[in-house]
């Protein structure tokens, strides 16, 4: 009897290890490996989009940003930054930036991830260290950065045509002056999966665009 | 050893396991059930914190992959046919149920249990119920397997149940009567090379302290409410093992025997016979077995979208067809070839009788076609566990450097080729359990060998049918 009740005990440390101490090591194991990383979740916008839509930072600070997908393959791009990576459904990205200059950075997908894939934006706000309002970034005036963060994934990435039409020197767009391409890109075109780009994009990044594309007519293998 | 000759339905070969004393001192420990329930219980808390807080991507969360591949694979290809209701012995899903009616975990506590004790209603002394909770899951399966949080909500609602009953219900209500997959366990069970069972019924019948029934200082009443001395069929057994432990005659054992004795019995004392839910049983398996492997394997998109509740019209249309074809379609034709069965042999046994009995015959081949449907899935599926093992919530681990091993379907050339071996195996099996089961009914050999072509017939179609899902 006795050494059944050794046997009882033993048995209420050992489920109590499991129902308390399994969740306290998974705790522990989350903290070690992911310590102060920030996450952004990436999903479809009918299922809204990136989680969470913003995300602070402080200017300088090094980050630890793990990114992964909820459902589909996305494709995360901070054009501001520099930074784009595809992001595959339940594997972690983990992406270091230390963002030196205050703002507001455009997060988008940049793979082809639902029909309303357009909408999937997010937004990376870096604070100055000292705090006060967070200044508007100048456009980004890198047009073959924006090209491949917007466009490739229809046009292919040297717009040689995939979903949407091609946009090197085989297909329209030389014979579009600036005024039709600003047009398209702004009101997208209707009736087919091209977006209306005018609320997400900054008339500065729409013309660097343009100028790409015509660079890109000129010299087919730019990107 | 051959024992024979006590009671009808010990006519086979025996070979007791637990003769060899270390495993019987094993199986007598009190702390027996609690070592296998332990470890399963381990990997239930990781499921459940996996299902309710890791990644949504079903093929990168350990409750999807862990449940409904490892765990459905071992249970359908080895455990089942090698060893009976034995994961029943180890599921932790009734454990903490159990453990707070005994207010202990391995001790034997006298006294009485912590719980209401009231009676399982009669009428639902059967597996309808479990017939029940079974399609009803089953028919939300193309969410819940691909969903960790419907995996998790599931597996709580389970333990929560089960915990429920345990308080309302003397016992384990939850596993004899209500657990959806211990109705299919212990349908399965009756084919399984294992079992256990009394030495010699002669000795319970004049054992008048019943121990096993009433519990000692060594072992609990039985959880299952079965009177060892007259259980015939492991389909009432969960092999809990509380009789061996208390059986002062030591007239209780494990044994090894050939496959599918209990469906082969036919009568026995303290047995009602075969019976309409359990044949139903057997429908809705096969049905089941029948239906995913169409929905999950076949070439129609449209079916595995409706099943996913992508367009509520079209699951409509999937749920009534799922029910169909469980409850009226395949038991249907299947009365159709035993009423063909019963005028070509000119039997006078009951329609409703003859249809029940012969029902018996089609259990191996719903396990065979079973482990048929498992292996499509398993092999090519099975290498998503491996990065799991180093980061199961999805969080981006990498505790045993895996974490980024490729998925890699194992010899998928070869699943048909080990898939046809079993349906044909099921196939051969079943057509000669018919015909025992027709003699056993209509005594006489030339008329069970008339009535079984109608049965075999149905039965070839289905391997068929199965067939041509698989290959196309």
């Amino acid at each position: 009897m006795e050494a059944m009740k050794g046997w009882e005990w033993l048995a209420r440390g050992l489920v109590l290890s499991v129902l308390v101490g399994l969740p306290l090591g998974l705790w522990t194991a989350d903290r070690a490996w992911n310590g102060s990383a920030r996450w952004w979740i990436a999903r479809i916008p009918e299922s809204g989009g990136w989680q969470p839509p913003t995300l602070e930072v402080r200017a300088g600070e090094e980050i630890r940003l793990r990114v992964t997908s909820a459902d589909v393959v996305h494709g995360l791009s901070i054009p501001g930054l520099g930074i784009s990576v595809t992001v595959e459904p339940g594997k972690v990205r983990e992406i270091r930036l230390r963002p030196e200059r205050p703002g507001r950075y455009r997060v988008i997908c940049t793979v082809v991830c639902s029909p309303r894939h357009g909408e999937m934006i997010g937004e990376l706000v870096v604070r100055p260290p000292g705090g006060g309002p967070v200044p508007e970034i100048e456009a980004a005036s890198d047009g073959a950065f924006l090209f491949q963060t917007y466009c490739a994934a229809c046009h292919g990435p040297q717009g040689e045509g995939r979903v949407g039409p091609a946009l090197n020197a085989t297909g329209r767009v030389p014979q579009m002056d600036d005024a039709t391409l600003r047009e398209i890109i702004r009101q997208g075109r209707p009736g087919t999966a091209m977006p209306a780009w005018g609320e997400r994009l900054s008339e500065a990044e729409i013309e660097a665009l343009i100028r790409f594309l015509r660079e890109l007519v000129r010299e087919p293998s730019r990107p | 050893m051959v024992v024979r000759g006590m009671a009808r339905a010990f006519v086979y070969p025996r070979l007791e396991l637990t003769r060899w004393s270390p495993l019987r001192r094993l199986v007598k420990h009190r702390a027996f059930q609690f070592m296998l329930i332990l470890p399963n219980l381990a990997v239930f808390v990781l499921v459940l914190a996996a299902a309710f807080l890791g990644t949504p991507v079903g093929n990168r969360n350990f409750a999807i992959i862990f449940v409904w591949i490892v765990w459905w694979a071992a249970l359908i290809v080895l455990l089942i046919p090698l060893a009976g209701r034995i994961w029943c012995a180890m599921c932790p899903i009734p454990a903490p149920g159990e453990w707070l009616q005994r207010l202990a975990i391995v001790a034997r506590r006298p006294g009485r249990p912590f719980t209401l004790g009231l009676s399982w209603p009669r009428a639902l002394r059967n597996i309808w119920l479990q017939n029940g909770t079974f399609l009803a899951v089953a028919l939300f399966s193309a969410i819940i397997l691909t969903r960790p949080l419907a995996t998790g909500i599931v597996l709580t609602l389970f333990i929560g149940l089960a915990l429920l009953l345990s308080l309302l219900f003397e016992r384990r209500v939850f596993c004899r009567y209500v657990c959806p997959v211990g109705g299919f366990i212990g349908l399965y069970a009756m084919v399984a090379p294992l079992e256990l069972r009394v030495k010699d019924p002669q000795v319970c019948v004049t054992h008048k302290e019943k121990d096993c029934l009433r519990g000692n200082a060594k072992g609990y009443p039985c959880p299952w409410m079965a009177y060892p001395g007259n259980l015939w069929r492991n389909i009432d057994c969960g092999l809990c093992t509380e009789c061996l432990k208390a059986c002062p005659k030591e007239n209780v054992g494990i044994f090894l025997r050939p496959f599918g004795q209990d469906l082969l019995l036919a009568r026995a004392p303290g047995w009602k016979g075969r019976s309409l839910d359990e044949a139903y049983k057997a429908f809705i398996m096969l049905s089941c077995a029948l239906i995913y492997s169409a929905v999950y394997t076949g070439p129609w998109g449209f079916l595995k979208e409706w099943a996913n509740l992508s367009d509520p019209a079209g699951f409509a249309l999937y749920a009534a067809g799922f029910l169909g074809l469980n409850l009226i379609g395949l038991p249907g034709v299947f009365l159709i070839a035993v009423a063909l069965a019963r005028w070509i042999a000119r039997a006078e046994i009951p329609l409703r009788r003859l249809f029940v009995e012969l029902a018996y015959a089609l259990v191996p081949l719903g396990l065979t076609g079973w482990i048929a449907f498992t292996l499509s899935f398993v092999l090519v599926n099975i290498s998503y566990a491996i990065p799991l093992l180093s980061d199961p919530l999805g969080r981006g681990w990498d505790l045993l450097g895996t974490a980024s091993h490729p998925w890699t379907p194992y010899m998928p050339e070869l699943v048909p080729l080990l898939q046809l071996p079993f349906l044909w195996l099921g196939l051969a099996v079943s057509i000669g359990l018919a015909f025992r089961i027709a003699q056993q009914n209509l005594e006489d050999a030339a008329k069970a060998r008339r009535a079984l072509l109608p049965i075999a017939s149905f039965m070839t179609l289905i391997v068929l049918l199965f067939q041509r899902l698989y290959l196309g």
